[in-house]
């Protein structure tokens, strides 16, 4: 019998399940809630990640950072712009962001801020440690995109409008107290994709394009001993394909992680084609494809990135989640080369950047995480849908660290773009939960009305829509109680006295329902928590703080004298609907 | 690939309800399309479908992404498909445990096979009896009509190495089909 192999593979076409829809359908729009509601916002993480960490902040400090404590006073003021900032080689900063108040105890809240802002102290234990909220508006590109560096400080943080366009380079600014920003001056044409500082270096990652306009950008590292004085680069042993047709295509790194530790510098990165059909694929110097997991890259003393090689790596460090660098060492996790969505991730350890030690795997997957050590433990914190930290020992052993009590109406699983700064002393963690809607939700058709008791789908009544008589509640299938019959199939059918089917529920109008009731769902609640140990937690509240709810978290930084968490929060002003807080809590003294 | 949606619609992405939008109209065709190029495989399959529309979310939130045609997610989901190939690829190379299922049970589902009807359990089984590299490579020629080099450069493979692999292939199921003719 001869075999037509389009028909082989045309017979094993699949249907998509119903409940992979929904569920798919139901993430989704989780995820795509918390990235998009703010159009002018810089992007914050999904709700769910899952093969593909491609998107994910994370910070880690490698010192200091005491116990946040004392009394608090909560304040707003306003950022402006003095004049726009412009790209360069200028020798001096050219944009000052200055605050319109000396004192957040006393000054009034400034024009276009929200009212109703908090100027008690908040009445959480983390909040004594004197939370000072800044409001940085919404009409600047800065607001627009600040982003994170990660390190222990100095505050830095970054911005790029790829709004604007993709090829857009990108901006530096520097902070002494997190209320006032400086530019800081960069060579002209780089853009940014990933930044850390140290007391003694700023590294940058990112990309140059090139003068002809189908080349592959370069991907570089730029480095600075002087706090941005002075840059040199550090190119990468990998070339990005190179675009299809003038200004067709740019495939450039997407997100990148990168840690330093004296003169060594190690990194990884992602690559995107944005509209082409190129994968995400880079070469090495002798035009061989490299592995699509983001491989580590090694630099010392300024010498080009190279490559962690499998011989260094045994088995291969896989998609990179998370790095930093903690009592000098590096530290990295990754999931397995071969692993689907759900192999936990194994953390790796370095003294050098090139030899790694494989310590032992998570109980669990983490499609994004900061890592660091609190003591002689590492500690692992999700960066999405956690309820705890991990916490071992020896990597191998690893132990949950429940976050707390969750706020009221939380779910139980759902800290959302969790960012923390893990340091010898502590850990601190700022995130969301997504609020439940717990509220009935209702669906009538035929004269019956489905009710999701709770929003639910597991729990069900239906009710007569002429009557209001409770016709069936249905919590587990099958059921059938001769006016309701639910067989398992996901259809539901409605009989009337004589058995005969009146009317039927199917999945997709469930869903629908779902979908309805979920396009107004309660406000996020953002929090900042903290442990010293890891075991007893306590919480701040980001709404309380900033005057708001929180629709992102952007970063949070710790110099070991004060700590800067930046959120989103959106106001009820339909002009400005979400304005970028930096919340500064300082260190006791 | 047959694309049953209008695959030169742009779907704006800039909001949730657009996310929404597009994925509603254009899930389904892209499971299927990626269901046959994983050979039946519904768990890689959604796990692939998945990973799609999460990068479209993740890309939507750089600002790049602004519309979306249906053709993006179908070429996003192959490049994840090529990933995984990849991937798995690499560990076999590693573990050197290059397991071939030739003539287990899944000879048995083609034996069943009536003349000139071939039903998806039986397909899927006959597929199933194929290494995943040489299934994988085959997928890619066959479903989305690639030659022998292009599947090779998306595979990371020599043109060599893929034409030797595809030949196996062919021949491990004409051995299987034979077989099954002769009983």
């Amino acid at each position: 019998m001869a075999i037509d192999e389009s028909e082989l593979f045309e017979a094993v076409e699949l249907e998509m399940s119903s409940a992979f829809r929904r569920r798919l359908e139901r993430d989704l729009r989780a995820a795509a809630s918390l990235t998009l509601e703010h159009e002018s916002g810089p992007p914050v993480t999904p709700a769910r990640v899952m093969a593909d960490p491609t998107t994910r902040r994370q910070t880690w400090v490698t010192a200091s950072a005491a116990a946040l404590v004392i009394a608090a006073t909560v304040g707003i003021t306003a950022i402006r712009f003095h004049e726009k900032p412009s790209l360069g080689r200028s020798p001096s900063p050219r944009t000052v962001l200055t605050s319109t108040a000396t004192s957040p105890t006393t000054s009034p809240p400034a024009p276009g801020t929200k009212s109703g802002v908090p100027t008690t102290t908040a009445t959480s234990p983390i909040a004594a440690t004197g939370w000072t909220a800044v409001d940085l508006g919404t009409d600047s590109v800065v607001a627009a995109a600040f982003q994170q560096v990660t390190g222990d400080g100095p505050l830095f943080a970054w911005t790029s409008d790829l709004r604007a366009s993709p090829e857009v380079a990108s901006e530096l600014y520097r902070s002494t107290d997190g209320t006032s920003w400086t530019q800081v001056p960069i060579p002209s044409g780089f853009s940014i994709v990933a930044a850390t500082a140290t007391s003694t270096h700023v590294t940058l990652l990112g990309f140059v394009l090139p003068g002809d306009a189908i080349a592959a950008a370069e991907v570089v590292a730029m480095l600075s001993d002087d706090a941005g004085s002075t840059w040199r680069t550090v190119p990468f042993d990998v070339t990005l394909p190179q675009r299809k047709a003038p200004g067709a295509t740019l495939v450039r790194p997407a997100t990148a992680l990168i840690a330093t530790h004296g003169t060594t510098v190690v990194a990884s990165f992602s690559t995107a084609d944005m509209w082409d059909s190129a994968p995400d694929v880079t070469f090495d110097s002798a035009g061989r494809v490299l592995p699509v997991e983001r491989p580590l890259y090694v630099s010392v003393d300024d010498q080009p990135f190279q490559t962690v090689v499998a011989g260094d790596l045994p088995a291969g460090p896989g998609p990179t989640v998370a790095l930093s660098v903690s009592n000098g060492q590096f530290l990295a996790l990754a999931t397995p080369p071969s692993a689907g969505n759900s192999e936990p991730a194994v953390l790796w350890q370095s003294d050098d950047g090139h030899t790694w030690t494989s310590l032992g795997s998570l109980p669990t997957a983490v499609p994004g995480a900061t890592i660091g050590k609190i003591g002689d433990r590492y500690v692992v914190v999700p960066l999405c849908c956690a309820q705890s930290a991990w916490i071992s020992a020896d990597g191998a052993q690893w132990r949950s660290a429940n976050f707390g009590d969750l706020p009221v109406d939380a779910q139980p699983d759902s800290l959302h773009s969790a960012l923390a700064v893990i340091d010898p002393n502590g850990i601190t963690v700022a995130g969301m939960y997504l609020a439940t809607n717990s509220k009935d939700v209702d669906y009538a058709k035929d004269g019956v009305i489905e009710r999701l008791v709770g929003g639910k789908l597991s729990d069900l009544v239906f009710l007569d829509q002429g009557t209001g008589t409770e016709l069936g509640r249905v919590t587990t299938t099958p059921f059938d109680n001769g006016s309701v019959r639910a067989l398992g199939d996901g259809k539901i059918d409605i009989l009337d006295a004589e058995g005969n089917v009146r009317t039927s529920f199917t999945p997709d109008e469930l869903t629908g329902a779902i979908n309805a009731a979920a396009s107004n769902p309660p406000p996020p609640v953002g929090v900042i928590l903290h442990s010293d140990d890891g075991d007893t937690w306590t919480s701040a509240s980001i709404n309380a703080i900033a005057g708001g709810s929180p629709t992102g978290v952007s970063w949070i930084q710790s110099t070991g004298t004060l700590t800067t968490v930046g959120a989103f929060v959106s106001t009820e002003s339909e002009t400005a609907p979400t304005h970028l807080v930096v919340m500064v809590g300082h260190e006791h003294t | 690939m047959v694309i049953e949606t209008d695959a030169s619609k742009r779907y704006s992405v800039t909001t949730p309800e657009g996310v929404i939008d597009f994925f509603r109209h254009v899930s389904s065709d892209v499971h299927r399309y990626v269901s046959r190029l994983t050979g039946g495989d519904r768990q890689l399959t959604e796990d692939i479908v998945q990973d799609a529309f999460f990068s479209l979310v993740r890309q939507s939130q750089s600002g790049l992404l602004l519309e979306v045609e249906p053709g993006w997610i179908m070429t996003t989901a192959r490049n994840r498909f090529i990933d995984h190939v990849r991937s798995v690829d690499r560990e076999h190379r590693r573990l050197d445990a290059y397991q071939c299922t030739f003539g287990d049970g899944a000879a048995r589902g083609w034996r069943d096979t009536e003349a000139g009807v071939l039903s998806a359990d039986r397909a899927s089984a006959l597929l199933a009896a194929l290494p995943e590299q040489e299934r994988w490579a085959m997928s890619l020629q066959v479903v989305d009509e690639l030659s022998v080099a292009e599947v090779a450069a998306l595979l990371g493979r020599s043109v060599e190495a893929t034409t030797s692999l595809l030949a196996r292939a062919r021949r491990r199921l004409r051995t299987i089909v034979e077989a099954d003719d002769g009983d």
